[in-house]
């Protein structure tokens, strides 16, 4: 699975820093919830119907015995002693307390996790097959494009206010696990009669009030060109997406 | 208007957050902020509603707290004096006990058995 290099450690860690001062000034007064709420929804910061919750981001939903281990400990420590994995791969506590979700994310960068981008107006966790990389008949490890798309996507400046959320999935198989034509973009890897790996591009699907299924766009992508063709995607959606029905 | 008000509803009361730990809370007649939904002031009428919810609003009262709201609840006198608020969506009715699917959490869970 992808290790953090230094950069990534100094990105989590300045996030972290950030979000406790906001925090800080949150409770002081220094700042007012308007102004507050998409920072803390950039955070992964809801305020639910009983109390907040924090959603950390599994990007792909791979996930390490020592990370797994941490998220327990989160839980017995900050929580109501447990967790709740989601449909998109992320894992949800529904009973942090604000003054204490800078802490957990400390304890999360300690072990590579964070809760960036797992909610508001942005690209979400890239979700893949839960069979990813260790399936036999899979096309390609799905795993791989998926941490790509998460690497371009993460703090990305010109996808940060998106009209909406917007998430992406990756298949590898031609059993779509990861139900991708119903995501904003769904990637299916495929070969091409010559056997070279190329990617099918959905757009459009989705579930919620208004369910779609996704259109192709584009087929058997070369990979070195799926960077600029998500690109793309991203805006024409962000020039021409809906801002008034949150 | 309020956010989960009942159309015509006669009685209402003040709900919120705290900020620093999410708790659901109620804004009593004394002005404060209150875990227990049987502490909550009930209004009647708009004018009363009006009138407390201006306090809850103002910053004197609502630093500590979010999304202050207003939501609709049954007249007390069709309740016993001990638990006089009622609320009269099914929201509000989760809100002030806890999740449904977990009886062991939230307020619900605090409890004193009968």
């Amino acid at each position: 699975m992808y290790r953090y290099d230094e950069f990534d450690h100094q990105m989590v860690q300045a996030r972290v820093d950030q979000f406790r001062e906001q925090v800080e000034r949150r409770l002081s007064g220094a700042l007012t919830e308007d102004a507050f709420k998409p920072l803390r929804l950039m955070n992964g910061v809801y305020l639910q119907l009983h109390a907040y919750m924090l959603r950390i981001a599994i990007p792909y939903g791979t996930l390490s015995s020592r990370q797994m281990r941490k998220l327990a400990h989160i839980a017995r420590e900050y929580d109501r002693g447990y967790g709740h994995f989601t449909t998109r791969q992320n894992i949800q506590f529904n009973w942090p307390e604000l003054v204490r979700i800078p802490d957990i994310l400390q304890e999360l960068a300690d072990v590579e996790m964070h809760a960036i981008q797992t909610s508001g107006n942005c690209i979400r966790n890239v979700t893949a097959d839960q069979y990813a990389g260790a399936i036999a008949d899979e096309i390609e490890d799905p795993r791989i494009l998926s941490e790509i798309i998460r690497q371009w996507s993460t703090f990305h400046p010109e996808f940060s206010f998106l009209p909406r959320k917007f998430k992406i999935a990756v298949s590898a198989h031609e059993q779509d696990r990861a139900a991708i034509r119903f995501h904003d973009i769904g990637i299916s890897i495929e070969r091409d009669p010559a056997g070279a790996i190329g990617y099918t591009v959905y757009v459009g699907g989705g579930l919620g009030r208004t369910p779609f299924i996704g259109k192709c766009i584009g087929t058997l992508i070369a990979p070195r060109d799926i960077l600029a063709y998500l690109e793309a995607v991203m805006r024409v959606y962000n020039r021409f997406g809906r801002r008034d029905n949150s | 208007m309020a956010q989960h008000a009942t159309k015509g509803a006669r009685f209402h009361a003040i709900t919120a957050n705290r900020l620093d730990n999410g708790e659901v809370v109620y804004f009593d007649a004394q002005k404060n902020w209150q875990s227990d939904i049987a502490r909550a002031a009930v209004l009647d009428g708009a004018d009363a509603l009006d009138a407390l919810m201006i306090e809850a609003l103002s910053s004197r009262f609502s630093q500590t707290v979010v999304d202050v709201y207003a939501f609709a609840v049954d007249d007390p006198a069709n309740h016993d004096a001990n638990a006089p608020v009622h609320p009269l969506s099914v929201r509000e009715i989760i809100r002030a006990a806890g999740p449904t699917i977990r009886l062991d959490l939230g307020k619900q869970a605090d409890a004193p058995r009968a």
